[in-house]
C-alpha cells in the first residue's frame, strides 16, 4: 500500500521537476516579455489585463514574465549548490573516513568545529562583502569574480557563498558511510586482489555510498533555494533587475493590502517549487531506502 | 555528568573566541567604514579620521579586537556607531526580549503541534488521518514564511480583519521573567499571526521526523513486551514509546534553533516587529561593527546553549545514554 502511494508521490515529483527545466528550455516561448522590461502606463494591473496575464508590478513589468524568469534562478541555485555541496562535501567525507584514524580525527574535529558556527552570519557577512568589493570596483582575481558575477546578475556569489558554507553535513554523511563500507568483506577481498587505493574508493566505495547521499542532498535542496530568496529578501542576493523570488516578494510584501498579487504569485512559484523537490527528496529516500520499504 | 557539561562550557570558549575573531575579521574587511558618509553627504577626510580616533578605529585590527573582546568580557559591548547616542547594550536590551518571545513562542507551538500530530500519524498508520497528516505536514515544509506571512495577512487581516496585521511589542514596558509582557487579548492577538507564520514550517518537520521514529519504535520488543505486560494502548506508545522516538526530534531542535532567528528576520521584516532580527543586517550595512559582533554574539552564545541542552536531553529521553 505504502509503496503504490511512493510511487504516485515519486510520478508526481518527477511531473514537477521535469516540468521546471521545460519551462526553463522553453522560456524564450513562454515568457510574452523582457523580464526588466518596464512600462509606466501599466503599473499594478491585476492579473488578466491584456498583454499580462498575471498582472504587472509597481514599475509596469510583467509579472508572468519575470515569475518564469525566476524559475531559473531558483533552479540553477538548486543545483549548483547541490552539486558543490556533493562534490565538496563527499570528498572531504571519504578521505576522513578511508584515512588513518589520526588524519580522520583532525579532520572531523574542525568540521564539528564548523558546525558550531553560526553560518547564516557568515553567508550574510559574506555577501556584504563581495557586494561592497563589487561596487568599488575591484581588480585581479576578485576582478575577474566581480565581472562573472555582473554577468550573472548577481547570481555567482550566491553560489559561492551557498557552496563554501553547505558541504559540512555531506562530509558527515559520507564520512559515516565510508566508515561502514570500509570493513565489509569485498573491500577486504579487493584489496587481497591488489587493488590499489584509488581503485578501491572509486570501484568500491563511492559506488555504495552514493546513494544515501544523493538523496541527503535532494532533500536539502529546498533550503538552499530558501536561502537564496532568504539572502534576496534581505537585498544581499541576487542584483536587482535580476528577477528572484524572495526579491520579488521583499519589493512588493507592503503594499499587499492594495496589490496582494504582486506578492503572492512569487510566492506560490516558490511554494510550488520546494513542493515538488520535497516531493522528490522523499520519492527518492523511500526507494533507495530498504529500511522504509513496504510498511 | 557534572564533567561532561564542564567540559562541553569549556569547550564553548574557543568556539566563541573563533566566531568572533571570524566576524570581526570579515567585517573589518568589508570595503568602506562606519563614518563614510552622514546621510547623503560624505564626510569631509578630516573629521572622518577625528571619529576614527575617537573610536580608535585607527589602531591596528588586532588591538581593535583585543579591546572588544576585553570589554565583553565585562558585558560591555560598546557605543553603536550609526544609532548615535545608543549603547550596543541599549539596542539589546530594547530589541531581545521581543525577538526572544517570538522565538519561544513558535518553538512552544511547533513542538505542541508537531509531536502529538506525528504521533497520532504514526498510531494510525495508513489510514485516511495519517494520508492527511502527512499531506498537510509536506505543505507545512514546503511553504516558506516570506510566503505564508505575507499569505496570512492577507487573509486574516486584510480580507477578514481579524487580527492586526502589525505593532506587535510596541507599548509594552513591564516583562515577566524578562521576557513576557502580560498575556493579554491584546497581546495574542498581535502575537497569533507572526507565531505561526514562524511556528508552522517547524512543526511541520517535527510532525514528519516524530512519525517516522515512532514507525521504528514500535516495532522494538520492548514495545510487545509492554503490550503484552497488558499495559493500556496509550501508555505504551506515550510512556515507552514517544519517549525513545523524540531523539531525532531533538537533534534537529539545535539546527531548528538556528533557524528560528533567520525565521524571525523574515517575519519581523513582514509584520513590523521591532526586535533583533533588523539589526542582523542593518549593521553589517552600515559598518556598525559593535553592533555586528554584539548581535553575532548573542546568537552564536544561544546556538550553543541549544546545541548542548540538545545533547543533554538525550540522556533524559533515552537512559542507555550515558555521558562519563
Amino acid at each position: 500500500m505504502f509503496v503504490i502511494v511512493m510511487i504516485i508521490m515519486a510520478i508526481f515529483a518527477d511531473n514537477s521537476i521535469i516540468a521546471l527545466p521545460l519551462g526553463l528550455e522553453v522560456k524564450p516561448l513562454i515568457a510574452t516579455k523582457h523580464y526588466a522590461q518596464t512600462s509606466f502606463r501599466n503599473r499594478d494591473k491585476p492579473p488578466g489585463t491584456p498583454g499580462f496575464p498575471l498582472g504587472t508590478d509597481y514599475l509596469g513589468r510583467d509579472l508572468w514574465s519575470r515569475t518564469v524568469y525566476g524559475t531559473r534562478v531558483s533552479l540553477s541555485v538548486a543545483f549548483v549548490a547541490a552539486t558543490v555541496s556533493l562534490v565538496v562535501g563527499l570528498t572531504y567525507g571519504v578521505i576522513a573516513g578511508f584515512s588513518s584514524p589520526a588524519v580522520d580525527n583532525i579532520m572531523m574535529r574542525f568540521v564539528d568545529f564548523l558546525y558550531g558556527f553560526p553560518l547564516l552570519i557568515f553567508i550574510i557577512l559574506l555577501q556584504a562583502y563581495f557586494k561592497a568589493v563589487s561596487r568599488a570596483g575591484a581588480t585581479g582575481f576578485m576582478g575577474i569574480l566581480t565581472q562573472i558575477d555582473r554577468a550573472m546578475g548577481g547570481l555567482f556569489f550566491v553560489f559561492i557563498a551557498l557552496g563554501l558554507l553547505n558541504w559540512i553535513g555531506m562530509a558527515r554523511l559520507a564520512r559515516g558511510q565510508t566508515l561502514s563500507v570500509k570493513q565489509r568483506e569485498y573491500i577486504e577481498a579487493a584489496r587481497a586482489l591488489g587493488a590499489s587505493n584509488l581503485r578501491i574508493v572509486f570501484r568500491h566505495i563511492l559506488p555504495n555510498i552514493i546513494g544515501p547521499c544523493v538523496v541527503q542532498e535532494t532533500l536539502a535542496i529546498p533550503g538552499y533555494i530558501l536561502t537564496e530568496a532568504f539572502l534576496s529578501f534581505i537585498g544581499l542576493g541576487v542584483t536587482p533587475p535580476t528577477p528572484s523570488w524572495g526579491l520579488m516578494i521583499s519589493d512588493t510584501y507592503q503594499a499587499l493590502r492594495v496589490y496582494p498579487w504582486e506578492c503572492l504569485i512569487p510566492g506560490a512559484a516558490l511554494t510550488f517549487t520546494t513542493l515538488a523537490f520535497n516531493f522528490l527528496g522523499d520519492g527518492l529516500r523511500d526507494a533507495l531506502d530498504p529500511r522504509l520499504r513496504g510498511s | 555528568m557534572g564533567k561532561y557539561i564542564i567540559r562541553r562550557f569549556l569547550w564553548a570558549i574557543p568556539v566563541l573566541l573563533a566566531i568572533i575573531t571570524a566576524t570581526f575579521l570579515l567585517a573589518h574587511s568589508i570595503p568602506g567604514g562606519p563614518f563614510d558618509y552622514a546621510g547623503e553627504k560624505q564626510l569631509p577626510e578630516s573629521v572622518r579620521q577625528n571619529l576614527m580616533r575617537k573610536y580608535r578605529l585607527d589602531e591596528p585590527i588586532y588591538v581593535q579586537l583585543g579591546l572588544w573582546i576585553w570589554d565583553a568580557l565585562r558585558f560591555d559591548f560598546g557605543p553603536s556607531y550609526y544609532s548615535r547616542g545608543q549603547t550596543v547594550n541599549d539596542i539589546l536590551r530594547r530589541t531581545f526580549p521581543i525577538s526572544a518571545q517570538l522565538g519561544i513562542l513558535s518553538l512552544l507551538l511547533a513542538l505542541l503541534i508537531g509531536i502529538p500530530a506525528g504521533t497520532i500519524a504514526a498510531v494510525k498508520q495508513n489510514t485516511p488521518l495519517d494520508y492527511t497528516a502527512t499531506f498537510v505536514a509536506i505543505l507545512g515544509v514546503s511553504i516558506p514564511n516570506m510566503v505564508l506571512g505575507p499569505l496570512l495577512i492577507w487573509i486574516f487581516s486584510v480580507h477578514l480583519g481579524w487580527f492586526p496585521a502589525a505593532r506587535w511589542g510596541v507599548d509594552y514596558t513591564q516583562l515577566y521573567l524578562g521576557f513576557f509582557p502580560p498575556l493579554t487579548h491584546k497581546f495574542w492577538s498581535h502575537a497569533f499571526l507572526p507565531m505561526i507564520t514562524l511556528g508552522t514550517a517547524y512543526s511541520a518537520s517535527i510532525a514528519r521526523l516524530t512519525r517516522a521514529s515512532l514507525l521504528q519504535v514500535i516495532r522494538e520488543d520492548y514495545m510487545r513486551t509492554a503490550k503484552a505486560k497488558g499495559l493500556h494502548g496509550f501508555r505504551v506508545i506515550v510512556v515507552h514509546g514517544l519517549r525513545n522516538s523524540l531523539i531525532p526530534v531533538a537533534t534537529v531542535l539545535g539546527p531548528m534553533f538556528a533557524g528560528i532567528v533567520t525565521g524571525s528576520l523574515i517575519v519581523e521584516r513582514i509584520f513590523g516587529i521591532p526586535g533583533m532580527g533588523r539589526y542582523f543586517v542593518d549593521s553589517i550595512t552600515n559598518r556598525d561593527y559593535p553592533v555586528i559582533l554584539g548581535t553575532t554574539l548573542v546568537y552564536s552564545v544561544l546556538l550553543v546553549l541549544g546545541n548542548l541542552l540538545v545533547d543533554l536531553s538525550y540522556a533524559w529521553l533515552d537512559p542507555r545514554i550515558r555521558y562519563d
